[in-house]
């Protein structure tokens, strides 16, 4: 019967962000949150060793003050129960504020014999916080898993590394950050949705985590966000043989490196 | 009036928004071009609790609510108006026929399979003739014993063929002409009831439409709904019910032409710039934009209406009336941004444009919206 934490973070869905074509600036005012994409990977494969294992799942997340919103869309994937710590100030918390607040959080409740994460938010994409948390905690990471199986208190993580893949297990409590590839985050069915209403949700104070004023103080700050925008290059070839306009064509396609 | 959705609302809309484009829109076309009943689609539409969505939950329903369940429909519709109709014909018509009529013994026995999918609704009420009980071949149910023995001709029955469990109209008392007609549920699997042929349609393709026959077709009286000379009620409270969701599905079907054709203007460029760019081509978006918007408001207020048991007649009369004209001039203009690319028929443009007329012309048998909304202004 394991006992798991999944982490997940609420982001602004980027399909819903529009770039204002002057300035390149970016238009989040009509934009919505939707729980991070790995991040549903980490909270389905927790779903799945639970229903495997026996076990339970509580869910975790920290962020601004909308992360309440996120509470019964991360219920109806599977977790029995979420505790969240939002606060408006903690928009631009960066990996460094989140692993140290979620750190704070997991002691407090007490241990887990797994702690799933995704591995990199959809917005910053750090890949920062389960190889932090994993160093406050003093417990094993393993990062990048794309298979998860338990044997009693042992993990068994495969793990896809550039051009192979590694096979690692680890006793004990461990933190594990899955990549997309691990498994299809499953549609919530309606019942599932009306279901979450009833399960528990539990804010933390950030007061009750005795941080220190330096442990939520960013380490990286955005100065600036802008749109990027590829810009056609419209090059014509219009020599008179056809040849001629084959041969710049791939002479071109060679100098962008696509050829 | 604020239509803010609450939070299960909203996550109920994504949790079908996420369906939609995960197992529907993929093969939206395919449906329509073989025109074959999407059984894989209904039986996970079911796995998702789509076919109990509103109905109770003593039932095995969801006991989400109506405006959930056109929330739903207008998501399935902004990919496939078939699968919608599919769903509209089950869900709106044969099971809320069921559970709005029904005693407990026949919801016991039909309301749970029909909420968990076991089974598919439809709706027989059309006939050959003018009206449904006028014609030469009108479905009469006469009663022998304990039973009712069913002869006749339905026709345009949607999911016919396919259902299981057909809610079926007939004469009781031929004398009388319709207030002579009544309800039955009938298993699509009873000796005498048989389909004489599937109807090729312009659009809504792949929901099925046949014709059936009922051949000393043997019914028991336990299996009579409502009351004997009900049947013209119950058929025009589920169809009412049911016009509702058929403004959903054309507002579905108006918003999801309507981004189509945003998409396209942005990207066609003519005279040097994106039409788009163009007053005529941007004051038709606008104009389809507002229409979609009002029709949308009144579309949840009046599945608001059903949910909380309020009267819904006059209002679900007017959201067939509105949402019909405006999904079908929306997908006028759509055609005409799009040209030549939304004309032709491997584009959804075209798709959406033939299925909205099928959105708009059924279930106005009964009544026309009009006469409703007259007779409740003028009563």
């Amino acid at each position: 019967m394991p006992k798991i934490l999944v982490c997940y973070k609420w982001v602004l869905d980027e399909q819903d962000i529009k770039i204002n074509s002057g300035n390149l600036s970016l238009d989040s005012s009509r934009a919505k949150y939707k729980i991070s994409d790995y991040d549903k990977n980490a909270i389905e494969e927790a779903t799945l060793l639970m229903e495997a294992y026996e076990g339970n799942v509580d869910a975790l997340t920290f962020g601004s003050d909308k992360v309440k919103q996120s509470l019964k869309d991360a219920l109806s994937r599977g977790p029995g129960s979420v505790q969240w710590i939002g606060d408006a100030a903690f928009e631009q918390a960066d990996a460094f504020v989140t692993a140290n607040v979620l750190a704070a959080a997991i002691r407090k409740n007490g241990t887990y014999d797994l702690i799933l994460c995704g591995e990199g938010s959809a917005d910053s994409y750090s890949q920062q916080v389960a190889p932090r948390l994993a160093t406050l905690l003093g417990i094993p990471v393993i990062t990048f898993v794309q298979k998860l199986c338990m044997d009693g208190s042992r993990t068994i993580a495969t793990r896809k590394l550039g051009d192979c893949t590694e096979v690692v297990e680890v006793e004990g409590p461990a933190v594990i950050s899955v990549l997309p590839e691990i498994n299809k985050p499953r549609i919530p069915s309606l019942k599932q949705v009306m279901a979450a209403a009833k399960k528990p949700s539990q804010e933390i104070k950030l007061a009750e985590l005795e941080l220190s004023a330096e442990d939520i103080i960013p380490k990286t700050v955005s100065i600036s966000v802008k749109g990027y925008i590829m810009n056609r290059k419209n090059i014509l070839f219009k020599e008179a043989s056809q040849a001629d306009n084959v041969a710049k064509l791939v002479a071109s396609l060679a100098q962008e490196g696509l050829c | 009036m604020s239509y803010a959705l609450t939070e299960e609302q909203q996550l109920i809309q994504q949790s079908a928004r996420e369906f939609t484009q995960e197992y529907i829109e993929p093969i939206a076309s395919v449906i329509d071009h073989t025109s074959i009943h999407p059984s894989a689609v209904v039986q996970l539409m079911a796995e998702h609790d789509f076919l109990g969505l509103y109905l109770p939950e003593e039932f095995g329903g969801a006991s989400a609510g109506y405006l959930s369940y056109v929330l739903i429909i207008e998501e399935i519709s902004r990919v496939s108006g078939a699968v919608a109709s599919i769903l509209i014909n089950h869900a709106s018509l044969a099971a809320y026929s069921v559970n709005r009529f029904g005693t407990a013994a026949q919801k016991q026995a039909y309301l749970s399979a029909l909420c968990s999918g076991e089974k598919l609704g439809a709706f027989a009420l059309t006939e050959p003739g003018a009206a449904p009980g006028a014609g030469v071949h009108k479905v009469v149910a006469a009663k022998e014993g304990d039973n009712y023995v069913l002869n006749g001709h339905k026709c345009y029955i949607p999911n016919g063929g396919v259902a299981d469990v057909y809610v079926v109209f007939a004469l009781t008392s031929p004398e009388a002409g319709v207030k002579g007609m009544s309800a039955f549920i009938v298993d699509g699997n009873t000796a005498g009831l048989t389909v004489s042929r599937t109807i090729g349609k312009m659009g809504l393709r792949g929901c099925q439409s046949a014709e059936l026959i009922f051949e000393n077709v043997i019914v028991s009286n336990r299996n009579l709904l409502g009351a004997e000379g009900a049947g013209m009620k119950i058929a025009q409270q589920a169809q009412l019910a049911a016009n509702v969701a058929e403004g959903a599905q054309a507002i579905g079907i108006a918003q999801a032409a309507m981004d189509d054709a945003v998409r396209y203007g942005k990207q066609r460029i003519q005279f040097g710039r994106p039409i788009a760019a163009f007053p005529a081509i941007q004051t038709m978006l606008a104009e389809m934009a507002t229409n979609i918007y009002i029709a949308r408001l009144a579309v949840y207020d009046a599945a608001s209406l059903i949910e909380r048991g309020e009267p819904f007649m006059k209002e679900a009369a007017m959201v067939k009336l509105f949402t019909g004209r405006v999904g079908q001039s929306a997908l006028i203009d759509v055609i005409q941004i799009e040209g030549g690319y939304g004309y032709s028929q491997e584009m959804i443009a075209s798709r959406f444009y033939r299925d909205i007329k099928g959105a708009v012309i059924n279930e106005s048998s009964v009544e026309f919206p009009e006469k409703v909304i007259a007779k409740d202004l003028l009563a």
